[in-house]
């Protein structure tokens, strides 16, 4: 008998964009969803009304050994989650089906049960018996759980007084703790600070070791190249390539699918008549100059900006906030940085177009997020576009890469060491 | 190929699609597909669950009177008030018969069917709305949920039982021996209740009209029930329909069990069994059948 323990076929999944008419929405919808169940959801006459139908999964079949740590990569939108809240069995499939053998543990998310109100002892048991363990098998692992989270001495205050460090590594524990055949993990390790984030990439890595089978969404390259030793990547609801890590992560940089390493900027409405500035483009461009959304933290990329005066402003900067993956705010910059003194110089109306280039090691892996704003400081905001643009920075060969051992910061620079010898010892 | 081991996920509502029959994985892995669950099948399932349910409903009870001066004293104060207020209006000022039973007796006898009926109904209807959270995240039999939140309105019905204890011995009511009949009364309210909280629950997850519906639908229920008068004073003609309303039969038959005298008609009680186990099963089909569709809506 073969070995196959996850199967999917043809698995696709549809959604409706808008919900229809107000007939549609509320007599017609549930009704069918009651009484329609003789003919397969594919099967179902499509009718005008349903046109704006989109496949957030579409013809999806994969199969997966016993022991194997699959990874799920693609970006934002491609399906990722969605597949794995059908193998969670949360959403049923529209079309094809799957199969799973031996007892499923998911987690698609930390701390799901947690009640503010309820202690540390309390939620632990709550949430144990969401994520599928029996009361029995948390009393074994209580102490474990509680050892591993570090919070021994709050275990009788309720959840709600806990510092949110804390409240995480409770719940991560709890999660590390599940035990099961088939493990469905979706980016839980994106989150927490990076010394607990550690402890769970080796316990997750002792989960693979004792044969179970793992199936990791993940954003972060690094932890995927890392954990899993095969992979599929997604794009647009569909599988693009699978095989071995290497060469599936690779085809996912490679940017043979639609990488967005650009926005336009709609012109945003700030409330007076005239505008003096607008922003109208944001793109990252690589080392090679190619427009990407994805960078490698070796070669680092350039920040490209276009904006429009209108009319003739004084005073004005164009600035931009780099922003990491946790939210935090890295750094902020401004085109008058390296002249300061021609502050009050007049900006003609015209269109123009500035760059700057950021230091490639100064990035972790993970996402990063670009803010771009206008003003004349202190006085009024000519145009901004919070959020404008997303990229990832990919981990290929940084000193973290060959040296992973979780280190905090939320730069990496390569800072040169210098070594003197004080005295020898003779022997 | 390993049997899944206790508890979770074990292979169940198997409908095994043609499509996967050629290469299935063995009869005991697990099938999804896109068909709904057959509405019996995979209740087992909430057998395999059945620990789930008993910390939902404890999470419950535990949360319920936390951060209060009174805590559990609640559970006594509101059908006590009822109880003053009602006697205050209806027994003294209004002067509405009692069929010969002491008035505050009287109204008490039916507030607690009635409220755990309110209790039930009104929990259950809600309860997927509010633990959304958790039906986005995990998979678990759905029924779970407006199961467990019938759990407070059972406990706060035991404490006020007490209540109607001893206020029957304060009034020297003998005990009857039909009051065995009464968890039956009880079991009949309770059905009801989670019958229309089936309903109202599945279709609340996807119109929020419902949750604003509910209260004023058991406001109205509350007068077509005849917990502050004697169902006496409705027309005899209309009494084999008053049948319809199960809770009517539900207080007759606690007032009957507790204090003795005609009771309801036969009829009466055989129309409200039709009724409630109509609301029940036909709830209780929709329930499972739009079940897989929760996460979707919610």
């Amino acid at each position: 008998m073969s070995d196959v323990v996850i199967r999917t076929k043809n698995l696709g999944k549809q959604y409706v964009l808008g919900d229809g008419g107000l007939w549609r929405r509320t007599v017609h919808a549930p009704m069918r969803d009651a009484w329609g169940w003789t003919r397969p959801a594919g099967t179902r006459p499509t009718c005008a009304a349903e046109t704006n139908l989109i496949w957030a999964l579409k013809g999806v079949s994969f199969d997966v050994r016993r022991g194997e740590v699959l990874g799920v990569i693609g970006r934002n939108g491609s399906g990722k989650s969605t597949l794995l809240k059908i193998l969670s069995r949360i959403t049923p499939p529209t079309t094809g089906s799957a199969q799973l053998v031996g007892r499923v543990g998911s987690l698609l998310e930390v701390g799901t049960g947690f009640h503010p109100d309820l202690t540390g002892r309390d939620n632990i048991y709550m949430n144990g018996a969401v994520l599928g363990m029996t009361k029995h098998e948390i009393d074994r692992q209580f102490d474990a759980i509680v050892t591993f989270a570090e919070i021994e001495t709050f275990l009788d205050t309720p959840v709600k007084r806990y510092s949110s460090g804390m409240h995480m590594r409770l719940a991560f524990s709890v999660a590390a703790h599940l035990k099961a055949d088939i493990l469905l993990v979706d980016e839980v390790l994106a989150v927490g600070d990076a010394a607990f984030q550690q402890k769970c990439l080796s316990k997750m890595d002792d989960v693979s070791r004792e044969g179970r089978t793992v199936l990791l969404v993940s954003h972060n390259i690094a932890s995927i190249l890392n954990l899993c030793n095969t992979a599929i990547l997604l794009d647009a609801g569909e599988v693009v390539a699978s095989g071995n890590v290497q060469d599936v992560v690779d085809h996912y940089l490679s940017g043979s699918i639609a990488i967005q390493g650009e926005t336009r900027i709609r012109s945003h409405e700030t409330g007076r008549a005239e505008q003096e500035l607008s922003l109208q483009a944001i793109r990252i461009r690589d080392g090679q100059g190619r427009v990407t959304g994805s960078i490698d933290a070796v070669h680092g990329c350039t920040v490209e900006m276009d904006y429009v005066v209108h009319r003739e402003i004084r005073g004005g900067q164009v600035s931009m906030e780099l922003w990491n993956g946790e939210g935090i705010c890295v750094l902020c910059t401004t085109d008058l940085d390296h002249c300061p003194e021609s502050k009050s110089t007049a900006r003609l109306p015209g269109a123009y177009r500035v760059s700057c280039r950021l230091d490639p090691t100064w990035f972790r892996a993970g996402r990063y997020w670009i803010s771009l704003g206008a003003s004349v400081p202190g006085l009024r905001t000519l145009d901004e576009a919070p959020h404008a643009i997303s990229f990832e920075v990919v981990d290929t060969g940084s000193v973290e890469h060959k040296l992973a051992q979780g280190r905090r910061g939320i730069i990496a620079p390569t800072i040169k060491w210098t070594a003197t010898s004080l005295s020898t010892v003779n022997t | 190929m390993p049997q899944a081991s206790s508890g979770i996920a074990n292979p169940s509502s198997a409908v095994v699609n043609a499509l996967s029959d050629c290469d299935s994985l063995g009869a005991d892995a697990l099938h999804i597909t896109p068909l709904p669950h057959h509405p019996l099948t995979g209740l087992r399932d909430l057998w395999a669950y059945r620990e789930l349910l008993y910390f939902l409903a404890w999470r419950d009870l535990k949360v319920r009177y936390h951060q209060t001066i009174l805590g559990v004293l609640w559970a006594v104060l509101k059908p006590c008030s009822m109880m003053i207020v009602f006697s205050v209006f209806f027994g003294w000022f209004g002067r509405i018969p009692s069929d010969g039973i002491p008035y505050p007796l009287f109204v008490l006898s039916a507030l607690l069917p009635w409220q755990l009926f309110a209790h039930t109904f009104s929990s259950a209807s809600h309860s997927l709305v509010s633990n959304q959270h958790l039906i986005t995240k995990v998979y678990f039999p759905r029924l779970i949920i407006p199961i467990s939140s019938m759990a407070i309105g059972l406990v706060d019905f035991g404490i006020a039982f007490l209540v109607l204890v001893a206020l029957l011995m304060y009034y020297h009511i003998p005990i009857l021996p039909q009051i065995v009949t009464m968890p039956a009364f009880m079991f009949l309210s309770m059905t009801t209740a989670l019958g229309v909280g089936l309903w109202a629950s599945a279709l609340n997850i996807r119109h929020r009209d419902i949750g604003h519906a509910v209260p004023f639908v058991t406001q109205l229920w509350f007068f077509a029930t005849p917990v502050a008068y004697p169902s006496s004073l409705v027309p005899a003609s209309w009494h084999a329909w008053y049948g319809i309303n199960p809770m009517a039969s539900v207080v007759e038959g606690c007032r009957w069990s507790l204090f003795g005298g005609g009771g309801g008609e036969g009829s009466m009680l055989v129309l409200s069994l039709l009724v409630s186990s109509t609301l029940f099963l036909s709830g209780l089909y929709f329930f499972r059948r739009t079940e897989q569709t929760f996460a979707d809506v919610a």
